[in-house]
């Protein structure tokens, strides 16, 4: 028992695990390339779940690394329980270290015999920080979930499958393309509602979520779809201009016009049209009003010219929930912060 | 805007190379004054540092957005750090090294294509430009402790006094180093938690950063080990520069990976 808690908090051990964990890492990153389809599906779901679903033969290297963090941890609580301890000992009795293979700050303090100063404490915050993050990403890895991506337009609420009673529901929502035709901007509002209440209401943007707790809601994407077309019609009787929404139909002449679909990216788009007569569809003609070949069409004797494409923009939506996100950054933030003053005072000492 | 950034960055290249030849020559000659040198290095990299300006400007945001812009931002880098350990430990000349690295990508950045790459969306946030430069800064701080571990193995049998110092120069850059990279995770974790809702991601320049940082946190740890200390420690560093190097480069060319970057 004693020798095994030596093993566990010696720096040696750290050492060797820190370099089996490079080596599995760096085995896995290759055998990540020579099977592409097993892994495609990891960083959607939760990571228990994936493990239970994929073939041992893909997800050894992942499971052998979860092992070793795991005796890793097990290293870092000991040898910091090991060393406070230490500490501890020779701050109420006066006693001297014992291990010689070792020279840390807290060694050299105690053999010349002054106290340890608090500051000599630091790495060992920043340990306690590591820890706290690696628990957090287990957390999150057990526990929540990764949902699925749902389109939503303006005014649409749809129920959080995998969270009974929740729901999100999507306001206005646009998308704006800068002049060199890229996006530059996606929003949408966004409403977490549960229990019929709305808990939080934000404008959601690529690279700000709702966060609500430990859920938060993603906009992904937002397109244009095409929801109608607005048609010139000239014929012997005059002419006239008209709005033919998406699935609709109106008499043309001797027959029917129907919009039956469309297609649209950021600027330009295409709508298709059938004619029908006696039941039967006897034309089938894309138009568009940014194309002078599609821009006009005739059917019998009557001429339609497109003039514009109404659209409206929907949104591309996810929402996720992770338990341990928030305690993973405060872990990850005091790891820093504890190790930019732990240097700080390295460079004065 | 983009000639003008261009013509700064070959000045800076040719007088990275001026400084290097009169350090080498003082070198051989056995003088330890290295002023000269040193002031042609704060003359190359003010002018490099104008070079990144002009393109910040250039192309509207920070430049680390496509292979040419970190290139010649890591080249900056790599020369700043290596300026900063010489003001503070004098004696150091890990610049034959460091500035034949910072000159050699350079040299390839003003190789590589120089289009304006358009910023994404996902990159306009503060933490990504944290993460970049928290990254570059621990890659930079690496190649001088590389350098320095080398001059370490050199002086270890002939001089225990300069050794010791050079000892000190790795131990130094290896923990400043280490402390940048932590932040550089912890950037990216929040960014990509906020930009794609999940912190990690198992693609192959997510691993390599991980494999990166670990194999630092394990040099780090080896300094407090006597029997680690000095010698082992310094070949590892030496080999941790390969590491730096193929997380940067190799993991993009060789991997393709679909890191968002
Ligand atoms: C990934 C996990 C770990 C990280 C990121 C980490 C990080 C660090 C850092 C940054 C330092 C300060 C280094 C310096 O300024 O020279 C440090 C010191 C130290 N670490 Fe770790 N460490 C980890 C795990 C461990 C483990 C498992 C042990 C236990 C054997 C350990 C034992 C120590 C000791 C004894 C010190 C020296 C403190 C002193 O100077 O008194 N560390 N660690």
């Amino acid at each position: 028992m004693k020798s095994l808690y030596r093993q566990l908090s010696s720096i040696k051990l750290t050492i060797v695990l820190t370099y089996l964990i490079v080596s599995v890492t760096v085995t896995g990153s290759f055998a990540l390339l020579s099977n592409k389809e097993d892994f495609e599906a990891i960083d959607e779901s939760l990571l228990i779940d994936w493990v239970w679903a994929t073939p041992l033969s893909s997800a050894w290297w992942i499971i052998l690394l979860v092992l070793l963090v795991f005796i890793f941890s097990l290293n870092t609580i000991v040898c910091t329980f090991d060393r406070l301890s230490s500490l501890f000992k020779v701050w109420s009795k006066g006693r001297k270290a014992e291990n010689d293979e070792e020279e840390t700050l807290v060694t050299q303090e105690i053999s010349r015999g002054k106290g340890v100063r608090i500051r000599t404490l630091l790495p060992y915050i920043a340990h306690a920080g590591f820890l706290i993050a690696l628990a957090a990403h287990l957390t999150g890895s057990i526990w929540g979930f990764r949902g699925d991506d749902f389109a939503a337009a303006q005014g649409d609420e749809v129920e959080i499958k995998e969270l009974a009673g929740f729901s999100v529901k999507v306001g206005d929502l646009d998308m704006v393309v800068g002049k060199r035709g890229y996006p530059e901007t996606m929003w949408g509002d966004v409403s977490l509602l549960g229990g019929g209440k709305e808990i939080k209401r934000q404008r959601v943007e690529i690279n700000s979520p709702l966060i609500y707790k430990d859920i938060a809601v993603y906009i992904k994407n937002v397109q244009s779809v095409p929801k109608g077309i607005v048609l010139k019609k000239s014929d012997k009787e005059g002419e006239g201009t008209f709005l033919l929404a998406q699935g609709e139909s109106v008499h043309l002449g001797s027959g029917e016009l129907r919009l039956v679909g469309g297609r649209m990216d950021s600027r330009y788009g295409a709508m298709e049209l059938i004619f029908i007569e006696k039941g039967k569809i006897v034309e089938k003609r894309w138009i568009s009003p940014y194309n002078q070949r599609f821009k006009l069409i005739k059917f019998r004797d009557i001429h339609l010219s497109a003039e514009d494409i109404k659209s409206a923009p929907v949104g591309s939506f996810s929402v996720n929930r992770d338990p341990g996100a928030r305690i993973l950054f405060l872990g990850l933030f005091i790891f820093a912060a504890s190790l930019v003053a732990h240097l700080f005072f390295r460079r004065s000492k | 805007m983009q000639y003008t950034a261009n013509l700064f960055s070959i000045a800076a290249l040719l007088l990275y190379s001026v400084s290097f030849a009169v350090s080498l020559w003082k070198f051989v000659k056995g003088d330890s004054r290295p002023f000269l040198s040193r002031l042609l290095l704060l003359i190359a990299i003010a002018i490099h540092f104008v070079a990144l300006i002009l393109r910040s400007y250039y192309v509207g945001h920070a430049p680390m957005a496509n292979l040419y812009e970190t290139l010649l931002f890591f080249s900056f880098s790599v020369s700043l750090a290596t300026l900063v350990y010489n003001f503070r430990y004098k004696v150091g000349i890990m610049e034959l090294i460091s500035i034949p690295v910072a000159s050699g990508l350079l040299a390839f950045a003003i190789s590589v294509d120089h289009k304006f790459t358009p910023l994404f969306l996902a990159l306009k946030t503060i933490w990504f430009e944290v993460h970049v430069m928290a990254s570059f800064a621990g890659y930079a701080l690496f190649t001088v402790s590389f350098a320095a571990a080398f001059f370490f193995l050199c002086h270890m049998k002939r001089d225990p006094v300069k050794s010791k110092v050079y000892e000190e120069i790795v131990n130094s850059s290896n923990v400043w180093g280490f402390s940048f990279f932590s932040l550089a995770m912890f950037s990216g974790a929040i960014w990509a938690y906020l930009a794609w809702g999940n912190y990690w991601f198992w693609e192959p320049k997510t691993l390599w950063s991980f494999i990166l940082w670990f194999y630092f946190a394990g040099i780090v740890h080896g300094h407090y080990l006597k029997s680690w200390r000095g010698k082992k420690v310094a070949w590892m560093t030496i080999f941790g520069f390969l590491v730096v190097i193929f997380t940067y480069v190799g993991v993009g060319l060789l991997m393709k990976s679909s890191h968002k970057l």
